[in-house]
């Protein structure tokens, strides 16, 4: 099954001024993709699309884009909403985390949104989010309030909420770029980790190609897309 | 404080005093509506030019039928002033005087003149708690406003209708 | 229902603000509430303490200026009536009772009626409540007196004790007391919740005695003195009365009544219907009491203009949270509704607040009204049309939520994941 299937996506913000045209782009399930692109490649716009944030009015937006199978554009604009609660774990590259809540509170949060993803887990809530908050190292913080954290133990925190109900795509827009560079090791090692043991399909987005060796596959958006190139 | 409150309240009084006083209004008139169990008395009272144009005794042939066609609607009282129809009220003229002057005047200049008009009313079942509607601007339209009384054993209130149109509850 | 709970956590968060935004809710549905609850229990209080008195009767002059000194012992007369004038009229087979009053002097502060032991007999109040005793009983004796339930509680005045009456009206000592002629404590009167409680009741031969040596309104010198013990009840005839009420035998009979007397011809009298004229009082009352009304509507929108500012000024620092939000599958509507909720939540905890202000400061000011301005506040539930005024308050606070709601929500759209601030 593929994961995410692109064939000719256009996509423009405003008419006559094209940001993407990506004519082919498959990424299987499982694999973990390292998404590579300078700063204004189009990375944002991408990812916004695959998670159906974004929404193209017929003259803006033109091609197929298929995520899971599932043509978002056939999809209304709440179901769209709901596929990506159900679907997807997105992780920011800064401030991934309600200020207003305590660790755990943000790490159910999809789950208390989305019922269908909160159904996936089978025992209780709290008790699932609590051992994978212990698996990420997030032990002493459970019900702390989460500005206390530090940015590593933020991110991780913003993992455990894009992993709890197992979503079959991961995306993780530069989740690495406020760490240093031993934290940055150990978070992609504990992201691998995570998302080989719920068998999800990760897309890691970086400007920062040191990171690509250990990814299955490299991704240049400059090469990808055709707006970029020109 | 308590001084303040007092001349508040005497202000107010001496602001209601002055257009409380036997008020001889021009637009405004007075009903007076007393009832015990099932019957009760009606004292109506309204300077003459707000009820048929003009304040002296009629003279010119049309004055009098102005006069006239003003006390018929007087007269007939159940037209505009309706009990309600479960009760089988009915309402006799006691007494109707057209132009009545006012002897008491000290302003020197020629006195006011007012309608004067008494009726009684016998009902089949006590009036208390019931609801009485007006309806003079059909039958007096120079009226703006009906200061209604109603005194009753337990009740006893001042309204004011404007236009003479409304509802009071017994 | 998680977007409820995550409005209560992030008015939870920001404790200060939100609890400033509240509290000016609170205060100015607190002054709207509190000019209902006054003008309701001011009415409500003043028409309860006089009951089945057709007519009051006084020298002509303002109705509603007869109405208080006689019913509610506020300011005073300017002229009393001649006690034949009343024999006369009470003696028309028209009246079933009348109950005079003598009106002028005080003791500490408290009204002396000079009355009859008609007052304990006839007078009504609450619809059919009489005036009973505490202990003792009415006042037979010229130097007798019975004395009011709050006028026992706050003097700690029992019966048998003797007490001095000074003359004219004045809150602390006078000038004139009437010490030569001491009165004695027979009876005190159960609290009646009206102006009675602060009254003291003496006979309207006590009234004459204690001023039957005076001159020209001047206290007698040492031997011009005439000692209460010759004074007998007999060798008083009675010339003056302030007012006096009147209960007719038909309803039917009070209109003809009052013109009678308002054309009386021994001297200028006056009859007023005490219930019109109170509807008379607050038709002139009600202008003020609207504009009053209408001042506190205004503080509510003000206090609302506070919750907007502060909703709007926090967007941009909130853009954030709402890509997360985003992010994580809340849609558009959801974000709508969680700053719609925060705005309803502040002013309905705001409307709460405001409603206990208003009962915890009538339960604090109900003894000081009593005390000092004769008005007894009931503590009564709320009424259906404050109610009313409470829900749409509270509805106008989740409609005022949207105006910040919908900026966050083309924000949110703009934004997307945007991870820009």
């Amino acid at each position: 099954m593929a994961a995410i299937s692109i064939r000719n996506l256009k996509f423009a913000y405003e008419k006559d001024n094209p940001v993407l045209d990506i004519p082919s782009l498959d990424i299987s399930s499982g694999e973990k993709v390292f998404l590579f692109g300078p700063s204004g490649s189009g990375k944002t716009t991408l990812l916004g699309l695959m998670a159906g944030v974004l929404e193209g009015s017929s003259n803006l937006f033109s091609g197929d884009l298929n995520i899971l199978d599932q043509n978002l554009a056939k999809l209304s604009v709440s179901q769209r909403d709901s596929f990506r609660g159900l679907h997807i774990g997105y992780i920011f590259q800064l401030f991934n985390l309600i200020p207003y809540l305590s660790v755990i509170e943000n790490i159910c949060l999809p789950c208390v949104i989305n019922s269908k993803r909160r159904a996936k887990i089978k025992c209780d809530l709290n008790r699932a989010a609590e051992d994978l908050a212990i698996e990420l190292g997030l032990k002493d913080f459970l019900h702390k309030p989460v500005l206390r954290l530090s940015v590593g133990q933020q991110q991780r925190v913003a993992v455990a909420r894009a992993l709890l109900g197992e979503p079959e795509i991961l995306i993780a827009d530069e989740p690495t770029s406020a760490l240093d560079a031993d934290h940055r090791q150990k978070f992609i090692e504990l992201l691998f980790e995570q998302a080989s043991r719920t068998r999800a399909t990760l897309i890691f987005v970086s400007h920062d190609q040191s990171l690509a060796k250990s990814f299955d596959r490299n991704l240049s958006l400059n090469e990808l897309n055709r707006v970029g190139a020109r | 404080m308590r001084k303040i409150i007092f001349l508040a309240l005497f202000g107010f009084a001496s602001v209601v005093n002055a257009h409380e006083q036997k008020a001889h209004v021009h637009g405004v008139a007075e009903l007076s509506l007393a009832i015990e169990d099932k019957g009760g008395v009606i004292a109506f009272e309204a300077p003459s030019e707000s009820i048929y144009g003009f304040e002296h005794a009629a003279k010119t042939p049309a004055e009098k039928k102005a006069r006239d066609q003003a006390m018929d609607k007087l007269k007939n009282l159940g037209k505009i002033l309706a009990f309600d129809a479960t009760l089988g009220c009915k309402i006799q003229v006691d007494k109707i005087d057209a132009f009545v002057t006012d002897d008491d005047d000290d302003h020197g200049h020629s006195s006011h003149g007012d309608v004067h008009a008494s009726f009684k009313v016998n009902c089949s079942k006590p009036l208390k708690n019931s609801e009485v509607s007006f309806s003079f601007s059909n039958a007096f339209s120079r009226l703006n406003t009906l200061k209604v009384q109603i005194i009753g054993d337990d009740k006893q209130s001042s309204v004011e209708l404007k236009k003479g149109n409304g509802k009071i509850k017994l | 229902m998680w977007i409820f709970s995550l409005a209560l956590k992030s008015i939870k968060n920001r404790k200060f603000i939100t609890s400033l935004t509240i509290l000016s809710i609170a205060l100015s549905v607190g002054l709207f509430l509190s000019v209902e609850q006054i003008r309701r229990g001011a009415r409500e209080s003043f028409s309860n303490t006089i009951s089945k008195t057709d007519l009051i009767v006084g020298t002509k002059g303002g109705s509603i200026q007869l109405l208080l000194y006689s019913v509610f012992h506020m300011g005073s007369a300017t002229n009393n009536l001649l006690y034949k004038s009343y024999e006369k009229i009470k003696a028309n087979p028209a009246i079933e009772w009348t109950i005079p009053y003598s009106l002028g002097d005080s003791h500490r502060g408290y009204r002396v009626v000079g009355t009859t032991e008609d007052f304990y007999k006839f007078y009504k109040f609450r619809q059919d409540k009489s005036v009973e005793f505490e202990s003792g009983n009415s006042p037979s004796g010229i130097f007798d007196v019975a004395i009011g339930a709050e006028v026992a509680k706050n003097l700690n005045y029992q019966v048998g004790r003797k007490i001095i009456l000074s003359h004219g009206i004045s809150e602390g000592a006078s000038i004139y007391d009437h010490g030569d002629k001491p009165f004695t404590i027979t009876g005190v009167l159960k609290r009646t919740g009206t102006p009675i409680d602060r009254a003291i009741y003496i006979t309207l031969e006590g009234m004459e005695a204690i001023h039957i040596d005076w001159q020209n309104g001047v206290p007698p010198s040492a031997d011009e003195m005439i000692h209460p013990d010759k004074i007998k009840k007999q060798n008083l005839p009675i010339g003056q009365i302030t007012a006096f009420l009147v209960r007719c035998k038909s309803r039917i009979e009070v209109l003809k009544l009052q013109r009678e007397i308002d054309a009386f011809k021994g001297e200028p009298l006056m009859a007023i219907i005490p219930g019109v004229t109170l509807s008379e009082l607050w038709r002139g009352i009600g202008y003020a009491e609207e504009a009053l009304k209408a001042v506190s509507l205004l503080v509510i929108a003000v206090g609302f203009l506070g919750m907007l500012v502060s909703l709007y000024t926090t967007l941009n620092e909130r853009r954030r949270e709402m890509a997360i939000l985003r992010a994580i599958g809340a849609r558009p509507v959801d974000i709508i509704a969680l700053l719609v909720f925060e705005s309803g939540i502040l002013s309905a905890l705001g409307v709460l607040l405001g409603v206990i202000f208003v009962y915890a400061g009538l339960f604090i000011f109900q003894p000081i009204l009593e005390n000092s301005f004769n008005l007894y506040l009931p503590i009564q539930m709320l009424s259906n049309v404050e109610l009313t005024y409470l829900l749409v308050i509270v509805g106008a606070g989740f409609l005022i939520g949207l105006i910040p709601a919908l900026k966050a929500y083309r924000n949110a759209l703009a934004d997307g994941l945007s991870t820009k601030i």
